[in-house]
């Protein structure tokens, strides 16, 4: 049932993020129930007359890995040294990358995001990217070395859930890295869905921090993905057109004429 | 001399990075700091010997997905 991931191991193919809470209790308790072993945090510029909000020592008490993401990066460059801040800030040298130029719908930037990974993982960094479900884009940030693909279900934060089935479907096939279905989704019916897909996990962040009960989401969501991992792996059933009996009536029928 | 410090103009008449970030961050503090955009490492940064306008950022860690 793990997740290995350079070299690291996972037992819960859940990770979560840690924005949007309405405070610190909420997302721990969230993170807490949903049994993910590993949550992403921003790096921004401290704030030289408030202070820090210190998030890192709750999450520290949880146990939790932490990666870093280049949020706000907007090409490679920025994106590299926020990696580089991140190691600094938080001795990890895991980053999660992402690359939108454009704050409407935080489309991931495909081109800047290769050169990103490419160079991070020369400069030794276990990098993850997010990026669109493109399964060109997978092979080839599978190719520079990248340790698992990111793609997204829909838009970041939109709660549309796999809009990107197909895609993700084809990425799947053929990733030979694990895949993690980041961004969109917005129930555990949708986590649930990509895990019986395929997906070696998903990244739920917005869908469990602002549900109005975010402790009892958490545990929805654990759930949701250990029952489709759990399906994933017993084997579902075929697709098909015609329906096909499940009791052996047709005798019974017979007996009655 | 003259310092930015996450942008706000400061002046400073120790030599040390170290010696500057003493007023900003706690010892246990986790924090980035990159000078002029290179980041200094923690262990650097008593070595780091600043200069006039040179601009300091110190980064943290916050809640994001």
């Amino acid at each position: 049932m793990s997740l290995t991931i350079a070299g690291h191991t996972f037992s819960s193919r859940l990770f979560t993020g840690t924005g949007k809470y309405a405070n610190q209790e909420q997302m721990i308790a969230s993170i807490l129930a949903s049994g993910s072993e590993m949550t992403t945090l921003s790096l921004r510029r401290m704030d030289l007359k408030s202070g820090s909000d210190n998030i890192l020592k709750p999450l520290q008490q949880l146990g939790v890995k932490l990666l870093p993401n280049t949020s706000g990066a907007r090409d490679a460059k920025e994106a590299i040294y926020a990696a580089q801040l991140a190691q600094e800030a938080l001795e990890t040298n895991w980053v999660k990358v992402e690359i939108h130029p454009d704050p409407r719908y935080l489309m991931p930037d495909p081109i800047e995001t290769l050169k990103a990974v490419e160079e991070l993982v020369r400069l030794g960094f276990v990098v993850m990217p997010y990026i669109h479900a493109d399964p060109v884009l997978c092979k080839r940030l599978e190719e520079v070395g990248a340790q698992c693909v990111m793609p997204l279900g829909a838009p970041i934060g939109s709660n549309q859930g796999l809009a990107s089935k197909p895609f993700l479907d084809i990425i799947i096939e053929q990733s030979n890295v694990p895949v993690i279905v980041d961004a969109g989704i917005g129930a555990p019916s949708h986590a649930a869905a990509a895990l019986e897909a395929g997906a070696d996990a998903v990244l739920v962040n917005t869908a469990m921090a602002v549900a109005s009960h975010t402790e009892a989401m958490g545990k929805a969501f654990k759930l949701a993905v250990e029952a489709g991992r759990m399906a994933y792996e017993s084997g579902t059933g075929k697709v098909q057109q015609t329906a096909e009996a499940s009791s052996p009536f047709t005798e019974f029928l017979k007996e009655l004429v | 001399m003259q310092l930015y410090v996450n942008d706000e103009p400061v002046q400073f008449e120790h030599s040390t990075l170290l010696a500057l970030l003493e007023n900003y961050v706690s010892a246990e503090q986790r924090v980035a700091v990159a000078v002029n955009q290179q980041v200094v490492p923690r262990s650097m940064w008593s070595e780091c010997v600043l200069k006039d306008n040179d601009r300091i950022d110190i980064f943290e860690s916050i809640a994001g997905g």
